[in-house]
């Protein structure tokens, strides 16, 4: 697979990912050029990869705690940038309806794992078990972030109401 | 809208729709990436070669390794008379027969005590080394005629 069409398969599901992950389109751009460098040096190993959708995911997540620990050690970076949590806000359109806007917003308040759970399987249309190897858990961990992750926002639905 | 079911939560969370990626970013991306990949020390075809020569270094390695054995067989075997048999397959006789026709009579006696001499012949064989000197007798000007087979 060359790298074309590798950023034709995953590259804008990676940008999106990497918006929601770092909260800003000019890290994630950053991020994602040092992860495609780091592709074009996997170019001979791809058919060994079972599940390259994935291994990108993986490899994204990977570059991302990279990317922030790096801006954590210069010394002109402020502490913040460990504490950045994710944000469905500053990866997605503001909705016109104003119900998804308050899911949305809900949405942002989840715990960090299940916040994660839900961009990768409604947005990047991952399975849960390709979830799971991208962040390190099981299938069965994943589907269990998810499902509290629909419920938690479901009950927090109703409670504004 | 009812929202107990979380079906109903998945639909919203599915019709909200992704910011739009910045335009360029794919040549921007790949463009850094492919400056990354020229700046590499090992491409895939440096890869490729390098694993040829490692090939190659093996065989060589190998093949060395297996011919050093064979010649060290032959020369064990030439210093040591009792395993040309294994190695030729047919028995030998005694060197003293082979070459005698060939060299004068006081070659003879300096081969017999080179014959004679030998370690490997001397522990692999006594009754050879008799049975050199019993087929040598008349040839030899200095042979003591009261030596006696141990036989």
């Amino acid at each position: 697979m060359n790298l074309e069409e590798l950023y034709g398969r995953y590259g804008e599901n990676l940008f999106r990912y990497l918006v929601f992950k770092l909260g800003s389109a000019e890290d994630a751009e950053d991020v994602l050029q040092e992860i495609f460098c780091r592709f074009a040096r996997f170019t001979m190993r791809w058919a060994l990869i079972r599940n390259p959708q994935a291994f990108v995911f993986r490899v994204a997540r990977n570059e991302v705690n990279r990317f922030l620990r790096r801006k954590l050690s210069r010394p002109e970076g402020d502490a913040g940038p460990l504490d950045r949590t994710s944000s469905f806000s500053a990866s997605l359109a503001i909705p016109a309806d104003a119900t998804a806007l308050l899911i949305a917003e809900l949405a942002d308040r989840l715990p960090e794992e299940q916040k994660e759970v839900i961009f990768m399987k409604v947005f990047d249309g991952l399975t849960f078990k390709e979830i799971g190897t991208a962040c390190g858990v099981s299938a069965n961990t994943a589907a269990s972030r998810y499902r509290y992750a629909l419920a938690r926002l479901r009950a927090a639905l109703e409670e504004t109401r | 809208m009812t929202t107990n079911d979380p079906k109903d939560i998945e639909k919203i969370l599915v019709s909200l729709s992704p910011k739009s990626v910045p335009p360029g970013l794919k040549g921007r991306v790949l463009e850094s990436a492919l400056k990354k990949r020229q700046g590499l020390l090992m491409t895939p075809r440096t890869w490729a070669a390098a694993a040829a020569c490692a090939a190659l270094m093996a065989i060589a390695v190998l093949g060395d390794t297996a011919v050093t054995k064979v010649q060290n067989n032959d020369l064990r075997a030439f210093l040591n008379g009792t395993s040309v048999s294994r190695l030729t397959g047919e028995e030998p006789g005694p060197l003293s027969e082979e070459v005698c026709e060939e060299i004068g009579d006081v070659e003879k006696a300096g081969l017999e005590r080179i014959i004679l001499t030998r370690p490997g012949t001397r522990s692999a064989s006594l009754r050879d080394i008799f049975e050199a000197r019993k087929r040598l007798k008349g040839w030899l000007d200095h042979e003591d005629e009261s030596t006696e087979s141990p036989d």
